[in-house]
């Protein structure tokens, strides 16, 4: 089967493309680096298949970060049989430049040229059959968001055998010359290297896997100059003169875009602080009012008294064994249903982050933010994967791999567990809800605030120990703001959604059944009436003592604790188990305003889940930060906990 | 008048001279600070640092420190 790679500038449309070439549903938003893995699918096109590969955005060849090695090791490595080389038509002088360096992998190309739509909105226009012409590479004109002209490349893909290769536009330059020599004299010694690679040789690129002695590069007398100048200013001069022929701007350098003219308030100098915090406690408050008070009130009444007695009665009537009912009705209703009357929040609050993402206002963010965290040895690149972790800390510390150093990348992924993830909602919710009902709003904002300062704090003292060193730069393209489609949107709460249910099907069922087992049997599998001595009761009595400092020394909110290592989700389901009954009754009894609160603060600040765990394992490549990671916040969570426990009673 | 990037105001255009020997060097002619090129400055962060530059069609954040490493000529 054909492999065809899609390469291209970071947020110029690979994955918008690459789902609809294979019908996939891959993440896409508008900010550079949303794709940070090599991903796969397949295109039919009648009878045939082939092998599409989405790979994350490079502006060149000579790559920095650990996503952008990725697509250049895939490049030079594994050899696609045809790049299909995304540019984006509204920025088409520097994607161009990475097309000139991709033309000589010697690998054949043709070029999608994509968002045409935004340039004929522009008033811009493009002869892009001049610029196939002068380039010697096939090019379709298309939007893939519009779902324009992509039969015609399909067209072309169908007919990539006619693709030539085509010659490098630095063939009268005098960095070819010395290429071909050492192409010329590596190809004596039976060492095959591209044109790439030679010209890569030739500007002395240190970052560039190569493995010629240094005493063959001696023998060929390259002279001394600046070559990487001196070709990156061969391949700009080149683009420049191509533009100037092929392409008709209608505003001037100079004039104030669209982007601008909106960045003139919400990057202003006295606004945006004001903005951007305005902007995050409206997400806040919609997500919690709307979605709280409203329609999750709606699920939770139809669950706890439609569903739950329906069930009871329908199995009653039935004949179902009395165990069974029982683990049914008090084990995975409430286990379940109680997580499933969060849908509504959830999807609010990815309503937003998703229109953050997508409309380009995330990058603006992270320029807002470089000063301040550069403060505690971040960089505001690191802002996007903290933003993304008040959805889920997974993908957030997966964000983590566009930055290009790695202190930055250790530190990000550090604190990113401190944000609160939407899994830890519910959590919050109920007990809030239950003991502070007249100001739940405000007592939920104070721990996804004291979650940001404990990860600011925490910041600063990793910077100052354990992590010390230089951040890393902020050279970080700022793209044009887009108004979201209603599609995309909706795709990423779909995502959500199913993700969320599916881990109530899956992981929080079997939990459920497990705690209630465990509840109801002991050590020795006999049934027991006090779950005191159950299995779970045993356990809980035996944590118990280590939180008795915080204030919640009962032994189902230890249990709870530790079932929510599997997901932040179990907490609310064990409490809902274990408690029984009404559970806001039960918790009044167990918990005080002050214990209730120190453990939502220790659910915070504890390790977010078993995927998160993985997920850090896998990034940082090591096992030992990533115990050092669930020491440090178990520990950061006992601590605070305990400092506002101690605290709180001397007071109240 | 040579000058240092980092030194212009709010939409001050220049020219690119040309960018100093450093790691983040190869980062920024790859990103098309060429001798030659006309850039301008479109933002400045609330803060004063980092700074949002215009050049060759589309808009690229450097921190000041970062644009100090490249030498451009005002334009009038």
């Amino acid at each position: 089967m054909k492999t065809f790679a899609l390469v291209g500038n970071p947020n110029c449309g690979k994955t918008t493309l690459f789902n609809k070439l294979t019908d996939s549903q891959e993440y896409v938003g508008n900010w550079s680096g949303v794709t940070i893995e090599k991903k796969q699918g397949l295109l039919k096109i009648d009878n045939d298949n082939y092998n599409i590969v989405d790979l994350p955005g490079i502006y060149s060849l000579s790559s920095y970060s650990d996503d952008e090695i990725v697509t250049r090791n895939y490049l030079l490595y594994e050899k696609p049989d045809m790049i299909i080389n995304i540019i984006d038509a509204t920025n088409i002088e520097r994607n161009l430049y990475l097309t000139t360096q991709l033309i000589e992998t010697g690998i054949p190309i043709i070029i999608a040229l994509n968002m045409m739509d935004e340039v004929e909105k522009r008033g811009d226009y493009i002869d892009y059959e001049k610029i196939s012409k002068i380039l010697g590479i096939p090019i379709v004109s298309m939007s893939a968001t519009k779902s324009i002209g992509i039969e015609n490349l399909i067209d072309l893909i169908k007919n990539f055998k006619q693709v030539k290769k085509t010659q490098s536009i630095l063939k009268n330059t005098d960095e070819f010359f010395f290429a071909q020599k050492i192409i010329k004299y590596l190809a004596q010694n039976n060492i095959e290297c591209s044109e790439l690679m030679a010209i890569k040789i030739v500007e002395g690129d240190k970052k560039f896997p190569c493995d010629i002695p240094e005493n063959i590069l001696q023998s060929l007398n390259i002279p001394q100059k600046s070559w990487d100048v001196l070709v990156a200013t061969d391949r700009y001069n080149f683009i420049d003169e191509l533009i100037k022929e092929c392409v008709k701007k209608s505003h001037e350098f100079g004039q104030l875009t669209f982007s601008n003219k909106i960045d003139r308030i919400l990057v202003n100098k006295y606004l945006a602080i004001p903005i951007f915090l305005l902007v995050m406690f409206l997400i806040f408050q919609i997500t919690f009012s709307i979605g709280g008070e409203f329609f999750s009130k709606i699920i939770e009444k139809f669950i706890n008294d439609d569903l739950s007695s329906f069930l009871n009665k329908f199995l009653l009537d039935i004949n179902t064994n009395a165990l069974i009912i029982d683990l049914i009705t008090k084990g995975i209703i409430p286990g379940i249903g109680m997580i499933l009357t969060f849908l509504p929040q959830i999807s609010i609050l990815f309503f937003f982050l998703s229109f953050i993402e997508d409309s380009g206002y995330i990058a603006r963010a992270a320029f807002i933010m470089d000063k301040p965290l550069r403060k505690i040895g971040l960089s505001g690149k690191s802002f996007i994967p903290m933003l993304l972790g008040f959805g889920c800390s997974v993908p957030a510390i997966m964000a983590a791999r566009t930055l290009d150093n790695p202190k930055d990348k250790r530190l990000t992924i550090l604190l990113t567990p401190f944000i609160s993830c939407s899994a830890r909602m519910p959590v919050y919710a109920i007990l809030a809800g239950t003991f502070f009902p007249n100001n739940s709003g405000l007592v939920i904002f104070s721990i996804y605030l004291l979650g940001i300062i404990i990860a600011i704090l925490a910041g600063i003292v990793l910077n100052e120990t354990i992590l010390r060193g230089e951040s890393s730069n902020f050279i970080m393209e700022l793209p044009p703001y887009r108004i979201p489609t209603f599609k995309n949107l909706m795709r990423h709460i779909y995502e959500r959604v199913k993700d969320f249910v599916e881990k109530a099907g899956t992981i929080l069922l079997l939990a459920s059944i497990i705690i209630w087992f465990m509840q109801n049997f002991n050590f020795e599998f006999k049934i027991v009436f006090d779950s005191s001595q159950s299995i779970l009761g045993t356990l809980g009595k035996f944590i118990a003592p280590v939180f008795a400092a915080l204030g919640f020394g009962n032994w189902q909110a230890c249990v709870a604790l530790l079932t929510g290592f599997v997901a932040k989700e179990t907490v609310v389901s064990t409490l809902s188990i274990l408690y029984g009954g009404n559970l806001a009754h039960e918790l009044l009894l167990n918990f005080t305003p002050l214990s209730a609160y120190c453990y939502m603060v220790f659910v915070l600040l504890y390790v977010p889940c078993i995927a998160t765990v993985a997920v850090i394992k896998r990034e940082m490549g090591s096992w030992g930060w990533t115990f050092f990671s669930i020491g440090f916040q178990i520990l950061t969570a006992w601590i605070v906990s305990f400092v506002i426990f101690q605290f709180g009673k001397l007071f109240l | 008048m040579q000058n240092t990037l980092e030194k212009l105001k709010r939409y001050e255009k220049a020219i690119v001279n040309y960018v100093c020997n450093n790691s983040i060097k190869q980062k920024l002619i790859d990103m098309g600070f060429i001798p030659g090129t006309q850039i301008m400055i479109s933002n400045i962060a609330p803060l004063g640092d980092p700074i949002e530059i215009c050049l060759r069609g589309y808009e690229l954040s450097l921190r000041k420190s970062e644009a100090k490493q490249i030498f451009v000529t005002k334009e009038d």
